[in-house]
């Protein structure tokens, strides 16, 4: 009897200890997540400060005056000018796309970069068979009434796209001014929007995707 | 032998006695119990040190933690100025072991632009405890001196102001004191907004588009090269609310180098610098007398067809200039001085000096900018100076207030103080009304007649519908002026038939070239800047060049009159 009251008493002391050793690990267990999450918090500051230096450095190494200075050397890009913007869906329908390149009216695609200078194109708003769109965000609602919209695969520095038919006098004309400066590569320069990724890199992202899905599943 | 055993005398102790030594093990257990205690909690107090100690130690999260100055964007999201953690590299000269002189040579190949081996050499056995070498330093530039293996050489994280298009619009953003606190433009404007650690996880939008701004800066600065110019301002103004969308001062300064630039290029030409605007002012003038209804008939003529005395004084026209008698939009189209000194004669002074206050002429110019000039208001109005004041002379403001004049002359008449943070639509100032409706359609046809057939004609952009004003004055120097000075101005606004955008460009004496004639008049250096700029942000800015479209001007077109076989009017 006295030896089971004993018992009773140790039973007690163990059961108490059970339950605040119980209570005691949920803190410890609370603790130790709160840590971890003030770590990947402190993670996820580092990470951001780290893309805003990235971003910091881009937008340095990349600033206008720079852009400005790539383009008078290599791209030779200059502003659009009248004759490049379509005022009714109609004329827009009249463009021909499918010219191959380097016919008479062929379309081409190029990012709305500064010029130098507006340079031999001041010349191409007299010719007929000069069309262009120009496509530009939503952001402009200015614009909304005249242009019409087309998705263009949107670069993020540039917000606007044409769609350039140079008639070859003048595309001539403005290739041999500026193989003079620098060597131009017009046709790769103004193809750059044609097609983003090559068919190697997105063949190389949709296995990826696939491979990732099966894993999930 | 007997042994004698005593029998010890039992020790039975008192039950007094066996409480006593009783309590006394209880008291040194109790004493053990405490010490374990104080062990344990002295462990668990020295475990709570080190994990707090170790998670402050952390030196990236440090840096994280804390919150620089906020940014500033302009209009668009783009970043004009952020706050970045740099390295610094300094050194402890007195800690220095290696030799200094192979580590300034070093030191110098590493880092040209901090000073020569010399300058390092001084700086490595100077007496100092502490000296920077560079403050703001390149992860690759760190790790390349960290391979010089000079335990003297320290480098720490600092949080350090950035402005990544580095010259742009440095004026109107400024620049910040070693100490971190803005020292002009818009950081000094806004600094406590900026530091406040409420607000600076916001960024600040500014109305400038950095778009605008570099081609402004860039057609600017050419022509202030091809001109040889002293100093050169542009503005490009939203006209219905006043924002600045591109403010130009040249020459420029690094803000991120600011130690490298002297007074000249720190100081902001837009509104630091008050110039006699020259015939700028004649729309103003123009504008005054048709809205006070001294001229209600545009084919009123005047008589321009020799100099004009006044007391000592004579006004004259430039040499190729008609000499006959013109009318109200001829004498804007060349630009008469003659004429206009007629027109303002009939003005008067107190009605001119009532236009001239209501643009704010008389004030330092309206905008959040602390760096502003006076303008010189003339001490006493006599009636030359009546004149001379409507062609722009004898009146000196800064090229902002031209501006803010202009978009109220185009805008329908509101005059709106100019500001440099971005309006939110529908929130735009107030303003005060400056001239009547219908005077302003009749502006913004004479200033596109005056690019049309006019002294502006190298200033037109195709398509966008310009129409401005050129100026040429004589450059003011103390005691009168300098006639082989001038300053050349274009103030312009497009798209004329809703006009949207004022651009302004201002050179300071520049000098004629071979592609100019020699000539060094605005009509052939400041209308092309301010023409190549629209052509070039024009469609950025949301106004659609057309070809097929303009403003109407019909009813001006048949009171133009040329001469057959006379020369196209050269401009001043």
């Amino acid at each position: 009897m006295t030896a089971a009251y004993r018992l009773r008493g140790v039973g007690w002391f163990g059961g108490c200890v059970v339950v605040v050793l119980g209570f005691y690990l949920v803190s410890l267990q609370v603790a130790a997540e709160r840590k971890k999450l003030e770590t990947v918090n402190g993670q996820i500051r580092i990470a951001e400060r780290d893309i805003r230096a990235l971003e910091t450095e881009f937008d340095t190494r990349g600033n206008l005056a720079q852009l400005e200075r790539w383009n008078g050397d290599t791209l030779a890009l200059s502003a659009p000018v009248a004759g490049q913007f379509v005022t009714s869906e109609s004329a827009l329908a009249a463009i021909d796309v499918s010219q191959p390149i380097g016919g008479a009216a062929d379309t081409r695609m190029a990012s709305l970069l500064v010029p130098s200078m507006p340079v031999a194109l001041a010349q191409t708003t007299a010719q007929p068979q000069v069309m262009a769109v120009a496509v530009k965000t939503a952001a402009n609602a200015a614009l909304k009434p005249t242009v019409i919209r087309a998705s263009v695969a949107p670069s993020r520095a540039a917000e606007a796209a044409i769609v350039r038919a140079l008639p070859q006098r003048v595309a001539d004309k403005l290739n041999e001014k500026m193989a003079a400066v620098a060597k131009v590569r017009p046709q790769a320069v103004a193809m750059l929007d044609d097609k983003l990724l090559s068919d190697n890199t997105l063949g190389d992202i949709l296995s990826g995707a696939r491979a990732e899905a099966r894993r999930r599943r | 032998m007997t042994v004698l055993v005593a029998r010890p005398v039992s020790e039975r102790r008192t039950a007094g006695q066996r409480h006593a030594l009783v309590a006394t093990a209880h008291t040194r257990l109790m004493m053990l119990m405490f010490l374990f205690g104080a062990v344990v909690l002295l462990v668990i107090g020295r475990l709570g040190m080190l994990a707090v100690q170790t998670s402050m130690a952390d030196p990236q999260a440090r840096v994280a933690a804390i919150a620089g100055r906020g940014d500033i964007v302009d209009r668009n999201g783009a970043p004009l100025a952020r706050t970045i953690d740099a390295w610094t590299i300094a050194v402890h000269p007195k800690k220095l072991i290696g030799d200094p002189t192979d580590i300034a040579s070093k030191l110098a190949a590493l880092m040209p632009e901090g000073g020569d081996q010399a300058h390092y050499y001084a700086v490595l056995t100077s007496n100092r405890n502490f000296a920077y070498l560079q403050r703001r330093a390149s992860p690759a530039l760190v790790e390349q001196v960290n391979a010089i293996g000079e335990p003297g050489i320290v480098f720490d994280r600092e949080t350090q102001r950035l402005y990544p298009q580095s010259t742009m619009a440095s004026h109107a953003l400024g620049f910040l004191s070693t100490d971190g606190h803005g020292m002009s433009g818009m950081e000094r404007v806004l600094d406590d907004r900026l530091t406040n650690p409420a607000l600076n996880g916001t960024p600040v939008a500014l109305s400038l588009d950095t778009r605008v701004q570099a081609a402004m800066d860039s057609e600017l600065s050419r022509a202030l090269n091809t001109f040889s110019a002293r100093a050169a301002a542009g503005i490009v103004l939203d006209v219905h609310t006043g924002e600045v969308i591109a403010m130009t001062s040249l020459p420029v300064f690094n803000p991120n180098r600011v130690g490298m630039a002297g007074t000249e290029e720190l100081r902001n030409s837009v509104t630091q610098s008050v110039y006699e605007l020259g015939s700028t002012f004649k729309p103003i003038a123009m504008a005054t007398a048709i809205d006070t209804g001294v001229v209600t008939n545009m084919a009123r003529r005047f008589d321009a067809t020799h100099p004009l005395q006044v007391g000592r004084y004579t006004i004259h026209d430039e040499r190729g200039d008609p000499k006959r008698w013109l009318n109200i939009p001829e004498t804007l189209i060349y630009s008469s001085n003659v004429a206009t000194s007629r027109v303002a004669d009939e003005v008067g002074a107190a009605r001119m000096q009532t236009m001239f206050r209501k643009l704010g002429f008389d004030t330092r110019p309206d905008i959040e900018l602390r760096e502003k000039a006076r303008p010189l208001w003339p001490k006493y109005w006599a009636r030359t100076t009546v004149m001379t004041t409507a062609f722009g002379h004898g009146i000196a403001v800064t090229p902002l207030h031209l501006a803010s004049a202009y978009a109220a002359l185009v805008n329908g008449g509101t005059w709106r103080p100019a500001t440099l943070l971005k309006v939110e639509p529908g929130h735009a100032a107030k303003g005060r009304r400056v001239i009547s409706e219908a005077t302003s359609a009749r502006m913004r046809q004479m200033l596109r007649l005056i690019v049309l057939r006019g002294t502006g004609r190298k200033g037109e952009a195709p398509g966008y519908r310009v129409g401005g004003k050129t100026g040429t004055a004589e450059a003011a120097v103390a005691g009168g002026y300098d006639r082989s000075r001038n300053v050349a101005t274009f103030a312009a606004a497009f798209p004329m038939d809703a006009p949207r955008y004022v651009v302004l460009a201002m050179l300071d004496s520049p000098q004629g070239t071979k592609e100019t004639g020699g000539w060094k008049t605005a009509a052939w250096n400041a209308a092309p800047v301010v023409g190549r700029t629209i052509s070039r942000v024009g469609s950025m800015l949301g106004v659609i060049p057309d070809n097929n479209r303009d403003i109407d001007v019909s009813d001006l077109t048949p009171l133009l009159w040329q001469e057959p076989g006379a020369k196209q009017p050269t401009g001043q």
